[in-house]
C-alpha cells in the first residue's frame, strides 16, 4: 500500500511552520510527496517550487518520490502552468517522476513527458453530499467507462478516488487507484476568497487579480444542515468523511492530508 | 455584425409562447422519468437540475418529443440536457434509450457534461453541445472536445472577455455560448458535486447563510476586519444574481453564437422579462457604431440598483470596472 503525502494547496504554509522532515516523519511511512494544487493556478506557479525545493533533500535521501499536480488552467494561465511544470520536471528529473493532472486538456499535454501520469480528483464528478448519506459513505467503487477509455488511450498509471468507498473493484486492473483520505473534495472557487483582501471593492473576487497567496493565511469552516462541517482550504470545498484514513479495501495507495497541521 | 442567438431555459411547456414572443431564438429544457429514479435511486439526476425536481423540470419524457416539435413549430431551436456531474455504465445506458426515443423528433443538439455521453449523442445523429459541466477553461480543453466532434460548446461563467476572445481565436470552428443573464453561482459549475436538492437546497446557499468560523493570522483588527468584511460582501452580496449585458457589444462582434440566459427554477415571467432586454440590447448594440455608444444607450436591467454595484453581479465585471495594471495577474490579458 503505497503512502502519499498530499501538500497540495497547504504545503506553502507548513514550510514556514516546520522542516519537512519532521512532517513527513510524522505522518509515517511515506513513499511519495505531492506538491502544486488541485484548485488554484496562481497556488501552483507560485508555490510549487519553494515547497519543492523545501521537500527535496529530504525527499532523496529517503528515497521518497515526488509527484506534481496541476489545476485546470484558466486560458490566462495555460501557457504559463505548461512551462512551469517543464521547468518543475528539468530541475528535479530526479525526484520528479509522476504527474497529476485533473483535464482532458493537460492529459493531452503532460501524458508521456513524465514516467507516470495519474488522472487526478477533479476527473471523478459523482454527486456527494454530506447532507444526504446516501452520496456520501461506503458504498463500491467501480470505473466508470469514460475512465476506462481514457486509461488505455494514455497510458495512465493511476486514478484518484475519494475517501467515501469502501472498496474498490480489483479484478483485471493494470493501473493503481489512490484514494484520498480524511477530506473529501467537495467544490471549488474559480475566483478567491481570501486574494482580494485589503483590495478596493470592485478589484474583490475577480479571477484575474495578482494574489499573495493569501489562502496561506487564512481558512475558514461553516456548518450546514445536519452539523456536517465543511472545510474552505484555498479554493477548495471539502467535508470531513466518516471512514478515516484508512483505505478502501482493493485500493493501491492512500493519499493522507496534513489539515490538522495547518 | 452578426447576429447573437438568445438562449433560454424551459421549466414546463406552457411558456413556449411567452418565451417565443419575448424574443427567444433557442430553448434548452430537461425532462423527468420515475423509471429512472426506480432504477438508479433518488439521488441519481438525468440533468445537473433534476434534484430540483418539478422547480426546474416539468415535462415527462413522454412529452419529450412533442415538446421540442412544439419548439420547432415556434421557430426556435430545442435543446436537451443530458448535464449531471457523472454517469454510470447502467445510467449510459438508459442515456442511449433517451437518445434513440429522441430521433423521431431530433432536439437540435444534446447539452451533454461528458466525453461518454458526447459519443452516444453521436452515434444518435445528434448534435452533442458541451454543457458548463465539462468545464472548457481553456483552448486545450476545447480542442479535446472539438477533436470529439462537439461543434458548439458553453464556456464557463467565470471566464473574462478576454479570455473569451482568446478562445473564439484558438476555436475558429466551434459555435461558443457564453453566459448573459440571471443566477450567479460562486462556485465552478463544473466541479461543484453537492447535491442542489430540495430539502436542503444548494450546497452554496447553505455556505452563504450558515455559521462560519475563520482561523489563520487575524490577530489584529484590520486583518479581522477586512477578513469579515470579504466574507460579508461574498456572502450577501457577490454573484447574488447576474448580468452581463454591458458586455454584448463586445460578445457580438466577437462572434458569440448565443448569449445563455440561466435559470430554469425562475420564475417564467420574469425570465421572459430578461429575453425581451437581452433582445432589445442586442438591436442597441447593432445600431452602434462602437462600445462607448453601446454602453450610452443600452437599457440597463430591472434589478440595476441591486446588480449594477462595484461588479459584484457582473458576469463580466471588466467593461464598467477595469482593474489597473498593478492589481492584474502576472498573465493577466490587457483590457
Amino acid at each position: 500500500m503505497e503512502r502519499i503525502l498530499n501538500l497540495c494547496d497547504i504545503g506553502f504554509r507548513l514550510k514556514d511552520r516546520m522542516p519537512a522532515r519532521e512532517l513527513i516523519c510524522e505522518m509515517g511511512g511515506i513513499d511519495r510527496v505531492y506538491i502544486g494544487s488541485y484548485f488554484c493556478e496562481q497556488y501552483f506557479l507560485k508555490t510549487s517550487l519553494p515547497v519543492l525545493e523545501w521537500c527535496a533533500a529530504y525527499c532523496r535521501s529517503q528515497g521518497i518520490r515526488m509527484a506534481c499536480v496541476v489545476p485546470i488552467p484558466s486560458q490566462r494561465y495555460l501557457d504559463s502552468c505548461k512551462k512551469h511544470l517543464e521547468l518543475l520536471k528539468e530541475q528535479y528529473p530526479d525526484l520528479l517522476d509522476m504527474v497529476c493532472v485533473n483535464d482532458p486538456g493537460m492529459l493531452q499535454w503532460a501524458a508521456g513527458r513524465f514516467e507516470k501520469t495519474v488522472l487526478g480528483r477533479l476527473f471523478q464528478k459523482r454527486i456527494r453530499d454530506p447532507r444526504y448519506a446516501e452520496t456520501s459513505g461506503n458504498g463500491a467503487f467501480s470505473v466508470s467507462r469514460e475512465m476506462r477509455e481514457r486509461i488505455g488511450q494514455y497510458r495512465i498509471w493511476g486514478i484518484e478516488i475519494e475517501g467515501i468507498f469502501g472498496s474498490v473493484g480489483k479484478t483485471d486492473r493494470d493501473f493503481c487507484i489512490y484514494s484520498h483520505v480524511g477530506l473529501c473534495y467537495m467544490s471549488c472557487m474559480r475566483e478567491c476568497l481570501y486574494a482580494s483582501l485589503y483590495r478596493e471593492l470592485p478589484a474583490r473576487f475577480r479571477t484575474d487579480t495578482e494574489c499573495g497567496v493569501e489562502c496561506s493565511r487564512y481558512r475558514m469552516k461553516n456548518k450546514i444542515q445536519g452539523g456536517h462541517e465543511i472545510f474552505r482550504i484555498g479554493k477548495g470545498i471539502y467535508f470531513q468523511t466518516g471512514m478515516g484514513t484508512s483505505a478502501p479495501d482493493g485500493a493501491d495507495g492512500v493519499i493522507l492530508y496534513p489539515q490538522e497541521r495547518w | 455584425m452578426t447576429g447573437m442567438k438568445i438562449l433560454v431555459p424551459l421549466k414546463g411547456e406552457q411558456e413556449i409562447e411567452s418565451l417565443q414572443k419575448a424574443g427567444a431564438d433557442e430553448l434548452y429544457f430537461g425532462f423527468t422519468d420515475e423509471k429512472w429514479q426506480q432504477c438508479f435511486g433518488e439521488y441519481s439526476d438525468i440533468n445537473r437540475m433534476s434534484a430540483f425536481k418539478d422547480v426546474a423540470n416539468r415535462i415527462p419524457v413522454s412529452r419529450l418529443n412533442d415538446v421540442v416539435a412544439r419548439i420547432h413549430s415556434g421557430g426556435m431551436a430545442a435543446y436537451v440536457t443530458l448535464n449531471a456531474p457523472a454517469y454510470t455504465d447502467e445510467e449510459l445506458e438508459k442515456l442511449d434509450e433517451y437518445l434513440c426515443m429522441m430521433e423521431k423528433e431530433k432536439p437540435d443538439g444534446v447539452i451533454v457534461s461528458e466525453p461518454s455521453v458526447v459519443r452516444l449523442a453521436a452515434a444518435h445523429h445528434i448534435r452533442p453541445v458541451a454543457s458548463t459541466m465539462c468545464g472548457i477553461f481553456n483552448s486545450d480543453i476545447g480542442k479535446y472536445y472539438a477533436g470529439m466532434g462537439v461543434g458548439r460548446m458553453i464556456l464557463p461563467r467565470e471566464m473574462s472577455l478576454d479570455e473569451i476572445r482568446v478562445m473564439r481565436e484558438e476555436l475558429p470552428d466551434v459555435e461558443l455560448e457564453v453566459f448573459l443573464m440571471r443566477n450567479g453561482c460562486i462556485f465552478a459549475d463544473s466541479h461543484c458535486l453537492g447535491m442542489h436538492g430540495r430539502e436542503y437546497g444548494s450546497l452554496c446557499k447553505a455556505l452563504r447563510t450558515g455559521p462560519f468560523a475563520i482561523a489563520g493570522e487575524i490577530e489584529d483588527f484590520r486583518a479581522r476586519h477586512e477578513m469579515e468584511w470579504n466574507i460579508m460582501l461574498f456572502h450577501e452580496q457577490y454573484r447574488k444574481n447576474a448580468c452581463g449585458l454591458c458586455a454584448l457589444y463586445r460578445l457580438v462582434n466577437m462572434g458569440i453564437t448565443a448569449g445563455k440566459i440561466v435559470g430554469r427554477a425562475d420564475n417564467p415571467a420574469q425570465v421572459a422579462e430578461d429575453v425581451a432586454l437581452v433582445r432589445e440590447n442586442l438591436a442597441v448594440a447593432a445600431d452602434s457604431s462602437d462600445e462607448e455608444e453601446y454602453l450610452n444607450r443600452m437599457k440597463w436591467p430591472r434589478e440595476r440598483y441591486h446588480l449594477c454595484k462595484n461588479g459584484m453581479c457582473c458576469y463580466y465585471p471588466e467593461v464598467r470596472f477595469p482593474l489597473d495594471k498593478a492589481e492584474r495577474g502576472r498573465d493577466g490579458y490587457a483590457v
